[in-house]
């Protein structure tokens, strides 16, 4: 795989409509954007561990509130700014990451989950529960300093870190590293063969997979002046999942468009109609039913086929054009 | 992989269609002279808490209803919006947020769980909003995270733990507690446990036991809270646990064994019905039937009428709390939010449950709490309380000097 002119060329032009967006739309609109972004790194971040490693983690909510707890955290103690906090949410994030992964890489499939998860509510019991260092669980609050209560400043800082955090994410995957991932993910016994530390690479990727979901938490932490336990209870890390396997995850943007449609769905359900887990349901059942490969995944396969069938037709035409 | 390079561009085209869906959503209104004033209510009406919600909304439309019969106020007729907040503060903190500046709602009136009351009143703060509590009761509201748009009609965590302490510590030497294993109940028995040293310098909480919400079997809690021989158990367990343990607790005799009391919602009495044993010590929020008034008796029947169910504290609040806020706005000099907060602050409101006036330095309203007897009480469809003993919030709540002092920690 390589940096090719077209994806560069479509990369750039949804980053510079969001560069212009504070112009283009009201306050309210930008709010929802920053969910959108957010929720783009983590189910991005979260997916170098599903569709890299093939790993099912179903522990990742928590390394999310721990990035929200660092910016917290260190506040309420340290009395260290908000941007502090954000800087180094994925140091914290990433060592409780790489400190799990130490001990359930080991595992595969549903026990490797069943560990992630259990580990995860490890850490959310202590931060619910340990009052007088987390607040408990009615959360703790984020000040955010006067400069970053403007909402188009909150929100370049959101797409800057969201944007380098993707391109890390995409540099990443495309890097020798991620070639031997998809190796280990196809045939980990065949990897291991021709010499990879399937581990290894496995805990290196789950620690980097922690540490952005953590940056994530740390912004929507701060977006929401507030981190709360419930940020890291056990339902929030079916969210990621959700939201790759709806995108698709063996496509790089898969989970950004599921996580674009899941925060923007949640967001006017929860506003404009009753019963929202039950529209929640019924997506999910139609896009698993409908859409196996997930909504990006099944696109390309129709436009694939579709250029096929068009190069079989006129096999000149591509090589016609000036 | 020749494909590649069309699945990125298809993937920025659909990336951008995403967004634009969410560009493209209503532009926000001007507000208009004479335009409805629009009142937004977060709130949860999905999850353990939604029949709380249901009663507040019920409870707010029905006097916004009234209000808008007899002309609205100012010449403007009220509007409410409603979100459902689904228990999660983040959510409830984007929705509300999103009342405020896509919606241009004007004032805020409470939502539900205290944790949502906390993320709601940080929106509040930072949007300079009005906002009247009727759910939320966490010390912490009215505690560091205090500021001038904030009002509560609420009992405050500490002023229901304290008023417990006096109903029942006098008597009781011996004090087993349960609660759900969650921040009001750790609080909860902490205010307890310091105002029984006051009360009644004898008396011990001998057990303790934690269940977690949502708990499905009390059995071990159960025995453990009979071996331990109290005086009596102290519960702070409320909704389908307080329903769930009295089921339970009922064949083992828990309750001819010792004797009980418990934080009780007129939600759960009405889903015990004849479950419900006597004799058991209630401590209620705002219970319809705990103050004999003519203006509770024609609120129980207009709320009857149109919903066709019995109004529970909730619905009490909600009422109170919207009618609160719409004298505010009536009182003002002008409808910004420092004149209706100034307002409030000066309001002498006559409510369901009497008089009732905020205090500067934490804008709790003086509402009272109830302690009383399960029973039958006349015209109840289920049991209620009997023996009511109303305590004034003066004997309980903590002083000015408390509530600067738990700021400073902080």
């Amino acid at each position: 795989m390589q940096i090719t002119a077209k994806s560069l060329a479509g990369f750039a032009i949804v980053v510079f409509i969001l560069v212009v967006s504070p112009y283009l739309t009201d306050e309210s609109n930008l709010f929802v954007l920053m969910d959108v972004l957010i929720a783009i790194l983590f189910a991005t971040s979260y997916n170098l561990v599903l569709g890299g490693a093939g790993l099912l983690s179903f522990g990742h909510a928590a390394y999310f509130g721990l990035g929200a707890y660092t910016v917290a955290l260190l506040q309420a103690h340290l009395g260290l700014p908000m941007l502090v906090g954000i800087a180094l949410s994925p140091i914290v994030a990433g060592v409780f990451a790489l400190l799990v992964a130490l001990l359930t890489v080991r595992l595969s499939g549903m026990y490797f989950a069943m560990l992630t998860l259990a580990f995860a509510q490890l850490i959310y019991t202590v931060i619910a529960e340990w009052y007088s260092f987390t607040g408990g669980d009615n959360g703790i609050p984020i000040t955010v300093p006067d400069y970053f209560f403007v909402t188009a400043h909150y929100f370049y800082l959101t797409l800057g870190i969201v944007v380098g955090g993707v391109l890390l994410l995409w540099l990443i995957g495309n890097s020798p590293f991620g070639a031997a991932l998809h190796a280990i993910r196809e045939n980990p016994q065949r990897a291991s063969f021709v010499g990879l530390n399937v581990k290894l690479y496995q805990v290196a990727a789950f620690t980097i997979s922690g540490a952005l979901s953590g940056v994530a938490g740390a912004l929507s932490g701060s977006l929401h002046q507030m981190a709360f336990p419930s940020m890291l209870y056990w339902t929030e890390s079916a969210q990621p999942v959700l939201m790759a396997l709806a995108g698709g995850i063996h496509a790089f943007f898969g989970p950004a468009v599921g996580a674009a449609i899941f925060t923007v769905l949640n967001f006017f359900v929860a506003s404009y109609a009753g019963y929202p887990l039950l529209v929640f349901g019924v997506v999910v059942l139609v896009l698993v039913m409908a859409l196996p490969e997930g909504v990006v995944g099944t696109f390309r396969r129709w436009l694939i086929r579709r250029r096929d069938a068009g190069s079989r037709a006129a096999p000149a035409s591509r090589d016609a054009r000036p | 992989m020749s494909g590649l390079p069309i699945t990125r561009r298809t993937m920025a085209l659909a990336t951008s269609a995403a967004i634009a869906t969410a560009l493209a959503s209503a532009p926000g209104k001007a507000l208009a002279e004479g335009a409805p004033i629009k009142i937004g209510l977060t709130t949860d009406l999905t999850g353990i808490a939604a029949t709380y919600a249901a009663a507040q909304v019920n409870a707010v439309k029905l006097a916004i209803e009234e209000i808008n019969a007899a002309g609205g106020i100012k010449g403007r007729k009220l509007e409410l919006l409603v979100r459902d907040s689904q228990l999660k503060p983040a959510l409830g903190a984007s929705l509300t947020r999103d009342l405020i500046v896509r919606e241009k709602i004007d004032y805020l009136i409470g939502p539900d769980a205290s944790s949502v009351g906390v993320a709601v009143s940080g929106v509040a703060k930072q949007y300079k909003k009005v906002v009247v509590m009727t759910i939320p009761n966490t010390p912490r509201l009215v505690g560091e995270l205090f500021h001038k748009y904030f009002f509560t009609i609420v009992p405050s965590g500490t002023m229901l733990a304290r008023a417990m302490a006096e109903g029942i510590g006098k008597t009781n030497n011996s004090i087993a507690f349960i609660g759900g294993d969650y921040e009001a109940s750790h609080q909860a028995i902490q205010y307890f446990g310091e105002w029984l040293t006051k009360v009644n310098p004898k008396a011990k909480i001998t057990a303790q036991q934690w269940p977690k919400l949502g708990e499905p079997d009390f059995t071990p809690y159960i025995t453990q809270l009979i071996s331990a021989k109290p005086d009596i158990v102290f519960s702070y367990l409320w909704g389908a646990d307080l329903i769930a343990f009295i089921k339970q607790a009922k064949p083992y005799g828990l309750f001819d064994k010792t004797k009980f009391a418990t934080l009780l919602f007129l939600d759960d009495l009405k889903a015990l019905g004849d479950d419900m044993p006597d004799g058991i010590i209630g401590q209620m929020y705002a219970p319809p039937f705990g103050t004999n008034s003519p203006a509770m008796a024609e609120f129980i029947k207009k709320y009857q009428a149109k919903f066709n169910s019995f109004p529970s504290d909730w619905a009490v609040m909600g009422y109170d709390g919207m009618r609160i806020l719409a004298d505010g706005i009536r009182n003002a000099a002008s409808m910004e939010s420092d004149a209706v907060a100034e307002a409030i602050e000066k309001l002498k409101f006559d409510g369901l449950q009497g008089p009732l006036t905020f205090r500067a330095v934490d804008h709790q309203g003086n509402v009272p709490s109830f302690l009383g007897t399960t029973g039958k009480v006349a015209g109840l469809p289920f049991k209620g309380l009997v023996d009511i003993q109303r305590i004034p919030a003066e004997s309980v709540w903590p002083t000015p000097e408390e509530i600067l002092a738990q700021r400073k920690d902080k």
